[in-house]
């Protein structure tokens, strides 16, 4: 260990400062070279070496805790009356030479992102700060004395004030700026590179728990996300797991502060800048703005994931498809690709939903390439995010965006090619130049098959909106008025007029509008008006990225219009509150399947329209598309042509054949009058009545009948399945109780089909015995 | 003094037992057609009665009860193998809806694997002036679809097995009916069809052997007797009505009465 100070003391304010460094129980090494020697004072024990080297010593007799040992040498060294600040520092702190320069301005501002210095609430700030507190409490701690030292520079006013040192947990005050060359993240890769840090276990645990806390912060959003698709309760633990301790955390070494739940989102950030600087490329912080636009497409992804959407006309075919494993088209292709990769039928509680998860995964893709592009054409991030938040809010747009066709998809496409084409103009990359090919012939295989106007004039919309935009880019705006004429033409004779322009057309006509006034804009103009009247998830996708860029166009403007800009997307928001999305529940397919299960012959098949055939089929239920063969029991929600056995909501289970003998009552009436009369039977006038008036199935009448030979019978009630309440199917569920439990029940499992009753339960009313129906149709045999 | 009583009571039920054919009646009888089913007991139930009910035993393959009147209503028809326990659950196999007037046949149809109880309705109505009625059931799963012809013309075709035919109206008289079997096997069937009358024509499997009987299920106005029947639950070849049975119970009743105040 050797002594040395190596007077590098640079001009200027380093004459104001003086260094106390605290030995405490370690050797004093290298004497800290950022102020002159003589301004060097040391605290501690065994002090000759930091004397030889020049310092000024302060030798105690016992090791105190860092308090008193830094009220020591306040006091021998009258350091606050001489020093206008005092750097404290650990034996063993190596000081950057450019800290003072970088702390200075800190001195003045509450909060700081230089990497030089400790960033408050970053992790290895507080991890220092929980072993600075474990050092203080209990020095002889190992965890303590193994802990990266720190340095602290404080206003020498500011010595004995709360936040002063005498407060370990308060970091980076006005007064107060803590530093760890250990922190920098080019000096650790560097000491990590050379092998530097593998000589101390304690370092070495150190770096290597810091390398995986950073890969782990990294990787923690991509988890979040996959998890948000696979199984949303899962990811809401993810979250937890991490924000709740990270929060404790915070608590112990620093305020009370809800604000704080928010710092893993700059960790995840802090995190990616200590990982990119491994090759040495000096870390470029991101911007806090950017905070915003995470959480603001997280809503909207929330939003869009969570809405309870009614079908669209083509949804239902589309989902049957995908999930009869046929691709009629590249829309279906993706669909049945993204469903067989996740496995998204099997997750979902119905076959729709599981298809509008590659509706929300292809609004998180995106999204991503919405920040790309918001980023390259340097539009300011939280203006973007708060176009985001407002489209969220947006009861229409999440309408548009939620369910699943080519229209988000052709929407991922687009902003793929022009986050790749941006980024191939600005970086002169012919492979992202390539990938904007690739990604605009899949916008285009997949809107222009659908063959949908709203699809081809909004790709025509978009792709326009891209051009314009990687013109502009480029600097030759001037070439876009002939460009879009063309598209412009085609999107009118697409889009006009089969689809009325929706509530979604105000807001782009709007932005259309006000891009009259960006001249680099004007072209889209036309395009945009044609987008309006056609709606869909692309118009929704480019209004809102056109909106971005006009805000921050005004913005570049007027400066001061912050406050305006805010008040007009909040103003957007709130309108598209007013109309929320228009929420109605889908087809109970579950209770039709257990319906279906307990009621019907076990051969029977169920015609089911669209969207409910995928629905029934995984449920397991024999089903059939209502376009392969007339039916037989038909699932339908239109105005019944038959006979409605079973009713679900909107649903119902029709028997088209509305002659069949089962539900003629007059059989049965007269075989009821005749078993309400037996002496044997014991009911109420009520039960009585619904014999007598052929509401009771013949099957359970002829049991009945057959018990009545050997026992005496209590018929408590009959019934018939909740569904089947409106319908005029008989009473098939028999209550009943004889005085031999045992006899009764051997009696009714001798009994064979159609007889055999199929459901046997015991009640507190007694043994209740139920019948499926009979096979009435011909595929029900 | 009781069993004076008792026997009073029966001499005067007997008394007024009630006519051949009440207006009320209907007719029924049983079949067994199932060539690999044993023998089973049959009961017939009473929705309305309970302690009405008639047994048929033993009945086997090949065997056609004759008719048995029985009081218009519904009824299980119930099967359990010949000689089980009485008091063992039987199996129901079908309801009757008896008609006034009307003439029935249970019949049990197919194979054991898939044993039916059918209920036949039996047309007795009169048959036009020298013709007569016939139906063929094939009760032969060798025979596959069977063809039977009169004098050389078609009197059925392809009657499946386990299926009993629509009745057709044939000229009465001796004739031969020709049975063809699917296999090609012939049986030759003599017969002589009396003017009014109806006949079920069996075809019947024993050993792999085809035969053929023709039963005569009417003559004239009037259904073939019973016979072979025998009735359970203290049974009824005839019908009990209520109303009979309550006179006779009242007549009873009042002959045990004025046996009892005789001074001894």
């Amino acid at each position: 260990m050797t002594f040395a100070h190596s007077a590098r003391v640079e001009q200027g304010w380093a004459h104001d400062v003086a260094v106390l460094v605290l030995a405490h129980d370690r050797e004093v090494g290298e004497l800290p070279s950022v102020v002159p020697v003589d301004q060097v004072f040391v605290v501690g024990r065994d002090l000759d070496r930091a004397r030889a080297a020049g310092a000024r010593v302060v030798e105690t007799l016992a090791d105190l805790d860092r308090a008193a040992a830094v009220d020591a040498g306040l006091r021998a060294f009258r350091l606050a009356e001489r020093f206008p600040f005092v750097l404290v520092v650990d034996a063993g702190v190596r000081i950057d030479p450019a800290f003072l320069d970088h702390a200075r301005p800190l001195l003045d501002a509450a909060e700081s992102v230089d990497p030089h210095v400790v960033v408050p609430g970053s992790l290895p700030a507080r991890a220092v700060a929980v072993t600075e507190r474990l050092r203080t409490r209990h020095p002889s701690l190992s965890v303590a004395r193994g802990a990266p030292p720190i340095a602290r520079l404080s206003r020498s006013a500011a010595l004995g004030h709360p936040d002063g040192l005498d407060s370990p947990g308060a970091f980076s005050t006005r007064s107060v700026v803590t530093a760890d060359r250990a922190h920098d993240p080019a000096w650790f890769w560097r000491e990590f590179r050379g092998g530097r840090l593998r000589g101390d276990r304690v370092a070495t645990g150190y770096a290597v728990g810091r390398v995986v806390a950073a890969v782990l912060m990294v990787v923690w959003p991509v988890v979040v996300a996959g998890l948000a698709v696979l199984d949303p309760r899962a990811a809401l633990v993810a979250v937890a797991v991490v924000v709740l301790p990270d929060y404790l955390v915070t608590l112990v070494v620093g305020r009370v502060t809800p604000a704080a739940l928010l710092f893993p989102l700059r960790r995840v950030a802090e995190s990616w800048t200590f990982l990119r600087s491994w090759r040495g490329a000096p870390p470029t912080p991101l911007p806090r703005t950017w905070l915003l636009y995470p959480l603001a497409a997280a809503a909207l992804v929330w939003r869009t994931a969570t809405a309870s959407v009614p079908p669209t006309p083509t949804e239902p075919a589309l989902v049957d498809a995908a999930y009869a494993g046929l691709a009629p088209d590249v829309t279906a292709w993706q669909l049945r690709a993204y469903t067989s990769l996740t496995d998204a039928f099997a997750r979902h509680d119905s076959t729709l939903t599981a298809a509008r998860e590659l509706s929300a995964a292809a609004l998180v893709v995106t999204l991503l390439a919405l920040a790309a592009v918001t980023a390259l054409l340097r539009v300011r991030p939280w203006v973007t995010a708060l176009v985001i938040a407002a489209t969220a809010l947006g009861g229409p747009a999440v309408t548009a965006l939620a369910p699943i066709g080519p229209g988000p998809l052709v929407g991922m496409w687009l902003s793929l090619t022009a986050a790749a084409g941006l980024a191939a103009v600005a970086r002169r990359n012919a492979v992202l130049g390539l990938v904007a090919l690739t990604t605009a012939v899949a916008a285009l295989l997949t809107a222009w098959p659908a063959g949908g106007p709203t699809a081809r004039g909004a790709l025509t919309v978009a792709l326009v909106l891209i051009a314009t935009a990687l013109l502009a880019t480029a600097r030759r705006a001037a070439v876009l008025g002939p460009i879009a004429v063309l598209p412009t033409l085609a999107a009118v004779a697409a889009a006009w007029p089969a689809e009325p322009p929706s509530v979604l057309a105000v807001p782009a006509l709007l932005a259309a509008a006000g891009a009259v006034a960006v001249p680099w804009l004007r072209p889209v103009v036309p395009v945009v008006v044609v987008g309006a009247l056609t709606g869909g998830a692309p118009l929704v996708l480019v209004t809102a990225g056109l909106v971005a860029v006009l805000l921050d166009h005004l913005l570049d403007r007027r400066p001061r219009a912050r406050v305006g800009v805010a008040v007009l997307a909040l103003g957007v928001a709130a309108l598209g509150v007013v109309v929320p999305p228009v929420g109605r529940p889908g087809p109970d397919h579950r209770a039709i399947a257990a319906w279906a299960r307990a009621n019907l012959p076990e051969d029977a098949t169920l015609v089911a329209p669209a969207g409910l055939w995928s629905d029934l089929r995984r449920d397991g239920v024999p089903v059939r598309a209502a376009t392969d063969a007339p039916g037989d029991l038909v699932l339908t929600s239109a105005v019944p042509e038959g006979v409605e056995l079973a009713r679900f909501g909107d649903v119902a289970v029709v028997l088209p054949d509305a002659a069949n003998p089962y539900l003629d009552p007059a059989s049965r009436a007269r075989a009821g009058a005749q078993l309400a009369d037996n002496t044997r039977l014991h009911a109420s006038d009520e039960v009585r009545e619904a014999l007598r008036g052929g509401r009771v199935d013949l099957r359970a009448m002829a049991v009945l009948a057959g018990l009545c030979r050997e026992h005496d019978v209590v018929l408590t009630s009959t019934g018939k399945p909740a569904h089947e309440s409106t319908s005029a199917l008989p009473d098939r569920v028999l209550t009943l109780s004889t005085s031999d439990s045992a006899a009764l029940a051997e009696w009714l499992r001798a009994q064979q089909p159609p007889f055999a009753p199929d459901d046997v339960r015991t009640t507190p009313d007694g043994v209740a015995v139920g019948w499926r129906l009979p096979a009435l149709t011909g595929t029900t045999k | 003094m009781r069993s004076t009583a008792l026997l009073a009571c029966a001499l005067l039920a007997l008394l007024v037992a009630p006519p051949a054919q009440a207006a009320s009646d209907c007719y029924l009888r049983l079949a067994h057609l199932s060539p690999d089913t044993p023998p089973v007991d049959v009961t017939v139930t009473s929705f309305a009665r309970p302690d009405w009910s008639v047994t048929i035993k033993g009945v086997a393959y090949g065997a056609l009860s004759g008719y048995q009147r029985i009081e218009s209503g519904t009824y299980t028809v119930a099967m359990r193998p010949a000689g089980a326990d009485p008091a063992s659950a039987p199996v129901i196999s079908a309801t009757l809806d008896g008609e006034t007037g009307r003439a029935y046949t249970v019949a049990g149809l197919g194979k054991y694997a898939n044993l039916a109880l059918d209920v036949l309705a039996d047309d007795i109505t009169l048959p036009p002036a020298n013709q007569a009625r016939v139906r063929v059931v094939n009760a032969a799963p060798l025979a596959g679809g069977l063809t039977v012809k009169r004098d050389g013309a078609p009197l059925v075709e392809k009657a499946a097995f386990g299926v009993a035919g629509d009745y057709r109206l044939v000229a009465a008289g001796r004739t031969v009916l020709r049975l063809t079997s699917t296999q090609g096997a012939l049986t030759d069937l003599p017969v002589t069809l009396e003017a009014g009358s109806v006949y079920s024509v069996l075809v019947l499997e024993h050993d792999g052997v085809l035969s053929a009987e023709a039963r005569q299920d009417a003559k004239g106005a009037a259904v073939v007797p019973t016979g072979g029947i025998e009735t359970g639950y203290g049974g009824a070849a005839w019908t009990w009505s209520p109303a009979l049975l309550a006179l006779a119970a009242a007549a009873g009743g009042a002959l045990v009465l004025a046996l009892r105040r005789r001074p001894a």
